[in-house]
């Protein structure tokens, strides 16, 4: 190799970076700011300027990436949790119903992406209170669940619990309680996997079930003592072993 | 201050530049050229299902989801001709390395196509591709074409030759960089740290021997995980002990032995050959030494070559980058990981020597039962390998059918890779299996899915998946049933 050929060779690589950077500005960008969007949004005080700004940002760099694709779902997703964490309901609303619909156009109605949207979009329509619609979200995604994440994984058993839930709440009991036993055993012996607040909500529907006798009673005085001490001997049980190793 | 450190600078220039047996080098250029071209062959073989406009791989998605793959020899739409004619230049590339006729030119040109190739099948390309590339990068480099060519009339007298060896110990640098990244950085894994790895990786459909091992099997496995963990990252020493020191020999003989057995066992053969090969060069004073007692040579003559100004520098460069890419996953420094892999890829020199060590990540057993039923005959069951081919790329393309991707692509975009595959493999297998499938009918995959981990190693928590049901007629697939396409939208 001559020393010229060296020089051509730095030149090609050097002259490759205005290249790239025209390539790689939209879509890269973009992932950055809809990731930092999902930390915010994770967090149990996201910085609400901070979001708006990097959700305007993503919106337009979304502008200049050629062609549809599922990226504005994406986007629509985040806008709708962040419109729910701003208390704007009707807001929250559109863009859950634009997020599902553009992932139904780009991967189709059985796509896991579709699913979880869905599923999403059930909890909000939960929180509203709008109980039929949410069991409609809900019963759409459950198939899409089990297939990507296998059964019984914890957020299929949150969604199950929402299901439990919702089912009671429609006059449904003899449903909710078919459900529960299918779930409960995995329940329980998962039950670290989930905050004290859905175990409690949970075991409100269970209790309420177990007085109409659709359900055997628990264990402890009810079932969120049953719970909530599940989860404590299997959190103990982790540690044991992360002792071990 | 300032001739000091010129001095040091200078003393480490002549310790790496003391003479090398050229006529070793020589053999190693042979043997890479050898294996280069076997590489060639199978990226003949593999054209239709990868390279292809209708193989596995929708190109112009891909460039759309991979952006930065877009710097290449190929374009969308561009004629399986050309695509074969660019093949064919770089086999001719690979045949004048091989044969020692401009080597280097040779080596330039080959490896331009191969790294063109693999950016146009992004997707799919693992370390047995850029161990080729690394092989050819370094031919570029290293001291070759001064033995055993075509215009060589005496091998004996070549025996004699010794060339500067600055390059051939910078390549010791960058095997010592493989296996210390890949050696490490299982440690960070729990599988491999429970000496389940091994066992683990055996049961994934991308091992060869799937299907083979089972619990009664752990202690030997165990006993491979450990060695793995011991001996990776102590090859590299094997560099700097001296000529025929016993342990050289012996890691010689472990290193072979190791470097079979994946290929035999699991797969990925051009990686673990490339590093078989390389211990030509490791074994470069005692192979001289035999070479020419062979030859009756007893002198030895310095040929007056040297590097051309600027490549010591540039490879001095490369190997920093290269260790920087070691960095992922390291609290304060992992960021840099990410910067090393863009610089590398710039050079078309991407490397990636996390080996395995994602086996935590990608531990997805997957079995699939088709089902085809053509119209107005019985249903029967065929071989999955006629859905999916029983290699290392075969595995790959169907990780984008599971909740993991081999290649980073941008989420969501997930769900569009995911059907533009289940499309592509159903039309694959319909055009592939007329004499079975006859003019129309229904075709059904069904698929066993399991993580294989701690807890399952026996494949007892499986479930199954309806991963696609679709209908044919005599122009191909006609309707997929399950999961329902996008309406509109050509994949």
């Amino acid at each position: 190799m001559r020393q010229r050929w060296v020089m051509l060779y730095l030149l090609f690589c050097l002259a490759q970076l205005p290249l790239y950077y025209a390539l790689g500005k939209a879509p890269q960008g973009y992932d950055f700011s809809i990731k930092r969007v999902e930390v915010q949004l994770a967090k149990p005080d996201p910085d609400a300027p901070k979001v708006q700004a990097e959700l305007t940002n993503a919106s337009r760099l979304l502008d200049e990436i050629p062609g549809t694709d599922s990226r504005r779902a994406r986007l629509k997703l985040n806008q709708a949790i962040f419109a729910w964490f701003e208390g704007k309901l009707k807001e929250s609303d559109t863009f859950f119903r634009q997020s599902v619909e553009i992932f139904e156009a780009t991967h189709g109605v059985d796509s896991w992406h579709t699913t979880a949207v869905n599923l999403r979009y059930a909890e909000f329509l939960m929180h509203c209170r709008r109980f039929p619609e949410a069991l409609e979200r809900f019963e759409r995604g459950t198939r899409a669940l089990d297939d990507v994440q296998g059964p019984n994984t914890p957020f299929a058993l949150r969604m199950n619990c929402r299901k439990v839930m919702l089912l009671n709440y429609l006059g449904r009991p003899k449903d909710s309680a078919e459900l529960a036993k299918i779930i409960l055993p995995h329940l329980t012996k998962q039950a670290n996997m989930f905050d004290e607040v859905l175990l409690r909500q949970i075991s409100g529907t269970l209790d309420t079930l177990t007085r109409k006798k659709l359900l055997p009673p628990s264990k402890g005085e009810d079932w969120a003592e049953t719970l909530i001490a599940a989860a404590k001997r299997a959190r103990a049980e982790e540690d044991g072993s992360r002792g071990e190793e | 201050m300032e001739s000091d450190s010129s001095n040091n600078q200078g003393r480490f220039v002549a310790w790496m530049s003391r003479p090398i047996s050229a006529f070793v080098v020589d053999l190693f250029r042979i043997a890479v050229g050898v294996l280069v071209s076997v590489y060639y062959v199978r990226f003949f073989l593999e054209f239709s299902d990868y390279t292809s406009e209708t193989g596995f791989l929708d190109h112009t998605l891909h460039r759309h989801l991979f952006w930065f793959t877009k710097l290449t020899l190929l374009y969308p739409g561009c004629p399986d001709l050309y695509k074969w004619g660019l093949l064919a230049l770089g086999f001719l590339g690979t045949l004048s390395l091989l044969v020692g006729w401009r080597p280097k030119l040779g080596a330039a040109v080959s490896w331009i196509v191969v790294v063109s190739f693999q950016r146009w099948n992004f997707a799919v390309i693992n370390v047995d591709d850029s161990s080729i590339t690394l092989l050819l990068w370094w031919m570029l480099f290293l001291p070759i074409g001064h033995c055993l060519t075509v215009s060589t009339r005496d091998w004996k007298e070549e025996t004699r030759w010794q060339v500067d060896g600055f390059f051939v110990r910078a390549f010791f640098a960058n095997l010592f960089i493989y296996y210390l990244i890949a050696g490490l950085s299982k440690l960070a894994s729990p599988l491999w740290r429970e000496g389940l790895a091994l066992g683990v990786v055996l049961k994934l459909p991308l091992a060869r021997t799937s299907g083979w091992w089972d619990l009664q099997d752990l202690p030997l496995l165990w006993l491979g995980n450990h060695f793995t963990l011991i001996a990776e990252p102590l090859f590299p020493f094997m560099l700097i002990l001296p000529r025929g020191h016993w342990l050289k020999f012996l890691g010689a003989a472990a290193q072979i032995g190791f470097h079979l057995a994946i290929p035999v066992t699991i797969g990925v053969p051009y990686a673990n050959i490339t590093l078989i090969l390389a211990l030509i060069l490791v074994f470069h004073s005692e192979l001289a030494g035999v070479a020419r007692r062979l030859a009756g040579a007893h002198d030895s003559i310095l040929l007056d070559w040297s590097p051309p100004s600027g490549t010591r520098a540039l490879i001095a460069v490369y190997l920093t980058v290269l260790t920087l890419t070691g960095t992922k996953g390291i609290p304060g420094i992992g960021g840099v990981n990410e910067p090393a892999m863009a610089a590398l890829y710039f050079g078309g020199v991407a490397q990636e020597y996390h080996l395995f060590d994602w086996i935590d990540r990608y531990n997805w057993y997957v079995k699939h039962r088709i089902t085809v039923e053509p119209e107005g005959k019985d249903e029967s069951v065929v071989e999955p390998a006629r859905l999916f081919p029983g290699t290392v790329r075969g595995f790959i393309v169907q990780s984008y059918l599971m909740p993991v991707r081999w290649m980073r692509v941008p989420r969501p975009l997930t769900g569009e890779m995911r059907n533009s595959i289940l499309r592509r493999s159903a039309e694959r297998f319909v055009r592939q299996n007329r004499d079975l499938l006859g003019l129309s009918g229904q075709v059904q995959v069904v698929t066993t899915v399991a993580r294989v981990s701690r807890d399952n190693l026996e494949l007892d928590k499986t479930w199954r998946v309806e991963t696609m049901t679709f209908t044919y007629g005599p122009s191909g697939v006609v309707d997929f049933l399950y999961p329902r396409m996008p309406e509109g939208k050509t994949l």
